[in-house]
């Protein structure tokens, strides 16, 4: 990381210029506080590539706003909403939490809704791969992600994330034998007792095992879980990237 | 910040677009059926249905991975080394032999020494890109 980028006043200002407001209950100043905590991120480069990816897609008035806190452990928010609308399908939501623990910098996927007209366009993609190349440049070691509301128990299990806490993971079990015939069953609980068995307060559970099973789609959009994707993992980031890249 | 959290979420509709290839769908499925199987959770056919992979797919998965993995060994400047390549699917061939029917597979043996033989002789290569 020695050639990593360090954000300058210039970027700083840069970025209100294009609209986006800057909150820090920081001790120090935006500046040092990113190349402290959050180092090599291209602060304007990143903020500019989503403002021209979501701002025309905004309905109604567009907020956009870097939140900075050094509270331990250090926190910077990149939020861009557009929710005075009437119908929710009109939001747009986009909010990033980067976390700097003392060993590990987490980047929590908060919110993502586009408006129902720029779904399914390949604008996600776009905005993910913004992200992604910002992860590795600032070294991001893991994302996490709450899977849940309108399938998301589902989609983000196909995804490849894994679910880190076991009482979901044995909810979403537990709804599986009241959704499924005796022998569908018994090969869910064969995953189930595969991991626990080898790891019974494992954290990393592989719940694509169970989104990729067609009969498992019912009781997983209704479920509710939280994942984490382990960047550092060379296959979980080949396949995130593969999915960003094509 | 957003003020009223409980509406939303990383939205099920932003996932869905990550979807849309359909071979790379079909390879993580079938990346499932390989993985339950390799870790004895379920058996290969329990897998292939559990997932709703048939074998042939299947089948297609595990020659495109083997593929790449052996193409990518041996080339040399791009071009496969065929001699080795069909020497390698002999050995594979008589990894399923037993003694009695690996002397019936003499002539399969000889089939593929001989077409080896030929093309090298005809200076044919097999590129590969990248």
């Amino acid at each position: 990381m020695e050639n990593a980028h360090k954000v300058t006043i210039e970027e700083i200002d840069k970025a209100r210029s294009i609209g986006f407001k800057i909150e820090y209950t920081a001790s120090q100043g935006p500046v040092d506080f990113v190349n402290e905590h959050f180092y090599g991120l291209e602060f304007f480069e990143f903020l500019n590539e989503l403002n021209i990816l979501l701002k025309p897609v905004a309905i109604g008035k567009l907020e956009q706003t870097i939140s900075m806190s050094d509270t331990p452990p250090p926190m910077l928010l990149v939020g861009l909403y557009a929710t005075d609308n009437d119908v929710d399908a009109d939001d747009l939501v986009f909010e990033r939490s980067f976390i700097k623990y003392p060993d590990l910098l987490v980047v929590e996927h908060d919110y993502f809704n586009l408006p129902l007209t720029a779904r399914m366009q390949g604008l996600a993609i776009k905005v993910t791969a913004c992200c992604l190349k910002q992860y590795e440049n600032m070294g991001v070691g893991k994302i996490r992600v709450r899977a849940t509301l309108k399938d998301g128990g589902l989609v983000w299990a196909k995804f490849g994330f894994k679910a880190v806490n076991k009482v979901e993971v044995l909810a979403i079990l537990n709804s599986a034998k009241k959704n499924l015939s005796k022998s569908q069953f018994e090969r869910v609980e064969k995953f189930y007792n595969a991991y626990y068995d080898n790891e019974p307060g494992g954290t990393s559970f592989p719940i694509e095992d169970w989104g990729r099973i067609p009969f498992m789609e019912k009781t997983l959009r209704g479920s509710d879980w939280h994942g984490e994707l382990d960047l550092t993992n060379e296959k979980d980031f080949l396949n995130f990237k593969n999915y960003v890249t094509r | 910040m957003l003020r009223d959290r409980k509406g939303y979420t990383e939205a099920a509709h932003i996932g869905e677009e990550f979807f849309q290839n359909n071979a790379y769908e079909l390879e993580r499925q079938c990346m499932m059926v390989q993985s339950a199987v390799q870790r004895k959770i379920l058996t290969f056919p329990e897998a292939l249905s559990t997932y709703g992979v048939t074998k042939e797919q299947f089948g297609n998965f595990l020659v495109k991975s083997i593929r790449e993995n052996v193409f990518t060994t041996l080339s040399n400047d791009g071009m496969v080394d065929l001699t080795m390549y069909l020497d390698i699917l002999k050995k594979l061939f008589h990894e399923v032999l037993d003694d009695k029917h690996v002397q019936r597979a003499a002539s399969v043996d000889k089939a593929i020494d001989q077409f080896s033989s030929e093309i090298e002789a005809e200076g044919y290569h097999k590129m590969i890109a990248g």
